[in-house]
């Protein structure tokens, strides 16, 4: 495959030159197209950590190639590497808590409080949600999934997905504009 | 407003959040090798189609760079030599030294042949060949004298060839030197 005709190859082509011939060329233009939003999905859901991120995307490329030949091309390509990504955060979340994500609905544990003077934007909100808030956030309020795909890409219900993202919000306005009553203290 | 629901400004808080960005050039590197590890990715063999176009210019260009080095090196050192001799001829004492020298070495070099042609060639030129010979030792003697009027090598040179000669004319009675210098 030519190198200055790839950018114009559909992901499935480059994916069936890696099945077939093992190409590393196309690996790499695949690899090059997708990386940086896997990268910046994986480092937001992470909160923020750029070496577990890192990782992170390395493990989710392996365990995308070795099983390429199983992906049908019923979604896309980006949505597929995602969802893989997910999971290796949420295996590499259990390895470091020695237990998975708490998804529960009642979750009242608050949130990361900032220092005192800092000054909060968005990213930093996120970053400071306890991480089954952050998940399902990002997945609604950013990726553009609905209840049922998050629920599916979580083994979670739907209504757990919702209640989990209005906790997220809730948790998130708090943050942006802060009111004593409604910090916490703890991570979750 | 529902306060489940974002806001105006949220979702566009939102929308304004970065959605790309791009890891350190290593990781791409990392991954690369941990896939050809596991064999996912196949080494891109060094010699391929596309490659040796490029890899003949490589070639053609290292050999062109290699003759024109060797080129450039001779013409240095021609050039070198030639001022060297330049500066060798560049005075009349030093060029007329060298032309002894030259010429001293054709001499012996003629009668080396000569010697060698003893065999085969005629009597009668022979003999002329030794006159000339020996009529080139004694002008050649002569001219050393010049330099150096006490030289005693020349000296008894000289004074041997005027007892041969003196002996040969005694000899031969009417026999004569008759050379022609060129």
């Amino acid at each position: 495959m030519r190198r200055d005709t790839l950018s114009e190859v559909p992901d499935r082509g480059l994916a069936e030159a890696l099945l077939d011939s093992g190409d590393e060329r196309a690996f790499r233009e695949l690899y090059q197209r997708h990386t940086p939003r896997l990268f910046q999905f994986v480092l937001r859901l992470l909160g923020g950590t750029e070496n577990d991120a890192e990782d992170v995307v390395q493990e989710t490329w392996i365990r995308a190639a070795e099983h390429l030949g199983r992906f049908r091309w019923e979604s896309a390509f980006s949505t597929w590497l995602s969802g893989i990504g997910l999971n290796v955060c949420r295996d590499m979340w259990r390895r470091k808590n020695g237990r998975d994500i708490e998804w529960s609905a009642a979750f009242e544990g608050g949130v990361a409080a900032p220092a005192v003077d800092e000054r909060i934007d968005l990213e930093r909100a996120i970053e400071l949600l306890p991480v089954g808030y952050r998940t399902v956030l990002m997945l609604h309020d950013l990726e553009g999934f609905t209840h049922d795909e998050i629920g599916e890409r979580l083994g979670i219900a739907a209504g757990t997905s919702k209640s989990q993202l209005f906790c997220a919000r809730k948790a998130m306005r708090a943050l942006l504009n802060p009111e004593p009553s409604e910090m916490g203290g703890k991570d979750g | 407003m529902d306060r489940d629901e974002l806001t105006p400004a949220e979702k566009e808080a939102f929308e304004m959040l970065p959605t790309e960005r791009k890891p350190s050039r290593i990781l791409e590197e990392r991954t690369v090798r941990a896939l050809k590890d596991r064999r996912v990715i196949r080494s891109t063999p060094f010699f391929t189609a596309s490659r040796v176009p490029w890899i003949a210019a490589g070639i053609a260009a290292a050999l062109a760079l290699f003759v024109s080095g060797v080129a450039v090196g001779q013409w240095t050192g021609s050039r070198q030599t030639a001022n060297a001799l330049a500066q060798v001829y560049n005075s009349p004492a030093d060029m007329a030294a060298a032309r002894v020298q030259s010429t001293g070495s054709e001499h012996r070099q003629a009668l080396a042949a000569m010697v060698d042609a003893t065999g085969s060639a005629e009597l009668e030129d022979m003999r002329r060949a030794r006159e000339v010979a020996l009529a080139a030792l004694w002008a050649a003697a002569t001219e050393i004298l010049r330099l150096d009027p006490a030289d005693p090598a020349t000296l008894r040179i000289l004074q041997e060839l005027e007892r041969g000669g003196r002996g040969a004319e005694a000899g031969s009675g009417e026999e004569t030197t008759n050379v022609v210098w060129f």
